[in-house]
């Protein structure tokens, strides 16, 4: 527990010290909502029209947003063997995946808030109600965390790297990406969520294999050997003093 | 050992090639001689078994690579790994051929090629996953290939289910996609029997372009290995 806090709060640390992730998510927020209110402008939909796209807005500048920049915070990681280093310290697989994934949705969800208010202002679209769209932004968020965590070891060592890791992750993301549209189509019209929702189900669903994935095969992604605990054992082995 | 399995696979193709050209000459006589018109669509219904058998071929497909990924990964045996490659290029080319099977007999039927409804949209997305495994195949870090093929046709093969239970949960009036056999629309016996015969022919057809396909990987894996012990002579 106390090696699951320290990675959580030392990953949490560096991308403050950088800045990159949350500025990046800002700008991109910034740039995608100004485009699409010049766009809107120049159509001029209807506003009840509008405000039915709305989910697909806030959720497709989420998914772009966030592919760029997660697969550079996960590429960080592996670069120097840095990730490797804490393996062969003793740090369980586990151990790093849920660290990683924890301080991740951290800097997901306060990227994803502050370009989402950003594209709500650019476009003058209602703003949701903020208690049930937390939520679902809390589920939609460890999701897909949990699955970009995992997939980005596999294409990070690839010589196509960041356009690999959009193709792989892509079409993967679309029962998330359904299931959030869905959620929150529901929240703007009702105004709180339905817990008998099928969307909600599926969001569950989606977290809980991606989560179980992530724990049970992240050693494989990472491309340790099967024996990797017998490894271990041989370097701290009696046999070397 | 290794020519005594050379020998199988070779044998199970021919054997499988013998079976399936009879086979599939008998299917295409039922399909187009044997087997009343439908009544409204006519003649481009046929493209029904077809479409059909494909698609029932991509999802088997999925499973093998589900099943054969996860034997890689718990027994690290290099044979799963050409399996799992071939299962997956199989998924990927049934996957193509149901889509455009869909498409021209969605031409005919609703007067566009591809309309953005649940079912057409799940196997498009199916034909993705399937595309991201193959991209990987080819553009992958060749240290780690393997385990992370494994990995992703792990986590694809599982979405299949997901991205099929998403579409089962839109309610059935944003669905154009017909739903033949649950509401019961295959009354005549010559549909039923144009049906089964063409999933079984193009069954054995995908085992036997599996089989083929698996050959061939085992013999790249044959040479890969015969290169290495040239350089490291």
């Amino acid at each position: 527990m106390n090696a699951l806090l320290a990675l959580i709060i030392k990953d949490l640390r560096v991308e403050l010290r950088q800045r990159d992730f949350i500025g990046v998510n800002i700008v991109l927020g910034l740039l995608f909502g100004a485009i699409l209110a010049s766009g809107i402008a120049l159509t001029s939909p209807v506003k009840s029209e509008l405000a039915r796209l709305e989910p697909v807005f806030i959720w497709l500048l989420f998914v772009v947003s966030c592919t760029i920049t997660l697969e550079k915070s996960l590429e960080r990681d592996l670069e120097g063997g840095a990730l490797y280093a804490l393996i062969t310290a003793g740090l369980a697989p586990t151990t790093l995946y849920l660290s990683r994934v924890a301080s991740l949705f951290v800097l997901v969800a306060v990227g994803h808030t502050s370009s989402s208010f950003i594209l709500i202002l650019l476009t003058d679209l209602p703003c949701p109600p903020i208690l049930p769209f937390s939520a679902i932004s809390a589920g939609v968020i460890l999701s897909y965390v949990a699955l970009a965590t995992l997939l980005a070891p596999l294409t990070a060592s690839s010589r196509l790297r960041g356009p690999l890791f959009a193709l792989v992750a892509l079409p993967l993301l679309f029962p998330l990406f359904f299931a959030a549209v869905e959620l929150t189509s529901f929240i703007l019209v009702v105004g709180s969520v339905d817990l008998s929702a099928p969307a909600l189900s599926l969001l569950v669903a989606l977290l809980t294999i991606y989560l179980a994935l992530g724990v049970n095969l992240y050693s494989f992604a990472l491309g340790l050997p099967r024996n990797r605990a017998q490894s271990l054992d041989l370097t701290r082995s009696h046999d070397y003093q | 050992m290794a020519t005594v399995k050379k020998t199988m696979l070779h044998n199970t193709t021919r054997r499988l090639s013998l079976l399936c050209t009879p086979l599939m000459l008998v299917t295409i006589f039922t399909i187009f001689m044997l087997v009343p018109s439908e009544r409204v669509m006519g003649a481009v219904q046929r493209l029904f078994y077809v479409h059909v058998a494909t698609a029932i071929v991509s999802y088997l497909a999925f499973g093998l690579v589900l099943l054969w990924s996860l034997g890689y990964l718990s027994t690290g045996r290099e044979r799963f790994d050409v399996w799992q490659s071939a299962a997956a290029e199989i998924a990927l080319l049934f996957c193509s051929l149901a889509l455009i099977t869909g498409m021209i007999w969605g031409r005919s039927a609703w007067n566009t090629w591809f309309r953005w409804e649940p079912r057409l949209v799940t196997f498009l997305l199916l034909w993705f996953i399937a595309l991201a495994m193959a991209l990987l195949r080819s553009f992958g870090s060749l240290e780690h290939l393997k385990s992370h093929c494994a990995v992703l046709g792990i986590v694809g093969a599982l979405t299949v289910p997901l991205v099929w239970l998403s579409v089962k949960l839109l309610p059935y009036s944003e669905q154009l996609h017909p739903v033949v056999i649950e509401d019961g629309g295959l009354r005549h016996q010559g549909y039923l029997y144009g049906l089964g015969l063409s999933v079984l022919t193009l069954t054995i057809f995908g085992a036997l372009v599996l089989i083929m396909r698996i050959r061939i990987g085992v013999m790249e894996h044959s040479i890969s290995k015969l290169q290495r012990k040239e350089i490291f002579k």
